[in-house]
């Protein structure tokens, strides 16, 4: 991946040059890019095919109405100008969408043949949902140091089998008294796949409060993971991923996710 | 490094989400400054921005290795067309729109219309052999002289409606149906994530789904069956192809009935007790 980083450098100090010597040059360059995004919205249902040449125009005239002014002015030659165009590109494509669903519901106007969520005509269904756990994966990596803790709460009250990696990797100064005390309970989903929830984080919340030398109740932790989970549904919801998950949805998702990953942490990390 | 890489509110600007994505597609998290790793993981908004950028570009790695800009040849200068074009295309525009205004107001007079023109036969706007385009719902007749004629003066090709072909309004009956389809088409999409748990039992409790089958068709109204040893009150949930929530009510025996569907269309049914999912079904509300 480096590799290709080095050899993209020369094409990014030129397209860096052209920004700055000739503006509409550079736009004109990256028309492919602005349709490959807007397309993508597209296809999300952010707005409808119909609508691609109308947004495509949009995007083009702000940038040359001052977005590509602005941008000029804000970027940083150590910084990589594509991934900077296309931010750019997508607010523009969300502004559209903003304006027009303004216009829509000032107008009254139900357009059936809209299709509002990630139906993605075109794409089989096993591609979509590789998709969707592809950006589950970025997902839980951006949450850092914070990843091995929400990740073991997760497969615990998922009833997903936890290993010693896993509570080492949240915990690497746990004692081995405890950590018998987890696998020996956490180990074996079978075991408690039938416990109701309540039994299940009363029984592991001793041990977290000793692991972490606080004081919560079940009911705390628990919350704290249906929160965590709605949080990952309401972020995989966002344009264009529209998974359109729900906190149960979102527990299929990374049952199905540990299920073909389960050392994906390992690998992500 | 601060200021660039985040804006006034504290969270990541433009240039700080893009640096982020692109330290993700180059593997290259490790060099990132420390502030924005630890801003991204503690702040939800930033991660959605973060992740919505790297699903975008998740598309664009073809244009994105494209080798730097060539010499320009007469082929290269033929790509500046598409850029130009809603400039040139909306200035052609204007001035045929202005030469059709101009010839229509010199060559029209108050005295001649097609309808008083000895030659009818002549091809119309649309051609001799086409049907006409069709009205939109609101729009009236273009001629209204023609209004006070017998149906059979207005339209050579009329026929009454005695004679017509008794096939004629299943046909009708059949474009109706045709067009309320088209209509509702968007309604029967499936959706990727229920489509994967349907009929997957995920906490049994000795479940046995006796109605709906799964895809049945349901005209007036479902009722959903189970068996199962559970003796708490269980949930049932009715969502729409799109994700969203229809309905929800709560029941302790082992049916519930619904009729109330906004519109026809594919849902998906969900039964859960409080803590957990049992059972994802669908089926079909058809349009006629």
């Amino acid at each position: 991946m480096k590799k290709q980083v080095f050899a993209d450098v020369s094409v990014e100090k030129e397209e860096g040059e052209l920004l700055f010597r000739d503006a509409s040059a550079y736009l004109e360059k990256n028309q492919g890019v602005i349709k490959a995004i807007v397309l993508k919205y597209s296809e999300s249902g952010l707005f409808g095919r119909s609508d691609v040449d109308d947004v495509i125009q949009y995007v083009n005239e702000r940038m040359l109405t001052g977005v590509l002014e602005k941008m000029r002015s804000q970027y940083k030659p150590m910084c990589r100008l594509m991934p900077y165009l296309s931010k750019i590109v997508s607010n523009l494509c969300l502004e559209y969408a903003k304006k027009e669903l303004k216009r829509n519901q000032h107008e009254k106007k139900v357009d059936y043949t809209r299709s509002h969520f990630g139906t993605k005509e075109t794409m089989s269904e096993d591609i979509a949902m590789r998709e969707i756990i592809e950006q589950l994966e970025i997902l839980l990596s951006l949450y850092g140091s914070r990843r091995p803790r929400i990740e073991l709460l997760f497969k615990i009250s998922l009833r997903i089998a936890i290993t010693e990696e896993d509570v080492l990797r949240c915990y690497p100064k746990c004692n081995k008294r405890l950590l018998n005390r987890l696998l020996l309970s956490f180990n074996d989903p079978e075991e408690y796949r039938m416990a109701p929830h309540s039994d299940m984080y009363g029984q592991l919340i001793p041990l977290i409060n000793e692991l972490e030398g606080t004081s919560k109740t079940a009911d705390a932790l628990r919350k704290s993971v249906d929160m965590k989970l709605d949080e990952i549904a309401e972020i995989l919801n966002i344009a264009p991923i529209n998974a359109a998950l729900t906190r149960e949805t979102v527990k299929m998702l990374l049952e199905n996710y540990y299920s073909e990953f389960p050392k994906s942490m390992e690998n992500v990390i | 490094m601060q200021d660039l890489f985040f804006d006034r509110n504290g969270h990541l600007s433009d240039l700080g989400v893009s640096q982020y994505v692109d330290a993700i597609r180059s593997g290259t998290t490790e060099d990132l400054p420390h502030e924005l790793v630890t801003h991204v993981e503690k702040c939800k908004e930033c991660k959605k921005e973060v992740l919505r950028l790297h699903a975008i570009m998740a598309d664009i790695k073809q244009e994105e290795s494209v080798p730097g800009p060539q010499p320009v040849t007469p082929v290269q200068k033929t790509h500046r067309w598409p850029f130009y074009a809603y400039r040139i295309a909306a200035a052609v525009a204007f001035f045929v729109l202005v030469g059709a205004v101009a010839v229509y107001f010199l060559t029209s007079t108050d005295e001649i219309t097609i309808v008083d023109e000895p030659g009818l036969e002549q091809p119309l706007p649309y051609g001799p052999e086409e049907t006409p385009p069709p009205l939109m719902e609101d729009e009236e007749p273009a001629d209204r002289d023609t209004e006070h004629l017998e149906p059979a003066d207005r339209d050579p090709e009329y026929r009454d409606p005695a004679d017509q072909d008794p096939e004629e309004p299943e046909a009708e009956d059949r474009r109706a149906e045709e067009m309320l389809r088209d209509r509702y088409a968007a309604n029967f999409e499936p959706l990727t994530l229920y489509e994967s748990m349907t009929e997957q039992s995920f906490r049994s409790f000795g479940l046995e789904i006796l109605a709906p089958q799964t895809g049945s068709e349901v005209r007036d109204g479902v009722t959903f069956r189970w068996e199962i040893r559970y003796d708490d009150p269980l949930i049932v949930t009715i969502i729409d192809n799109h994700g969203d929530r229809v309905h929800q009510g709560t029941v302790s025996a082992n049916e519930y009935y619904f009729d109330d569907f906004p519109a026809p269309g594919l849902y998906y049914w969900r039964l859960e007790t409080d803590e957990s999912l049992l059972f994802v079904g669908k089926f079909v509300v058809p349009a006629l």
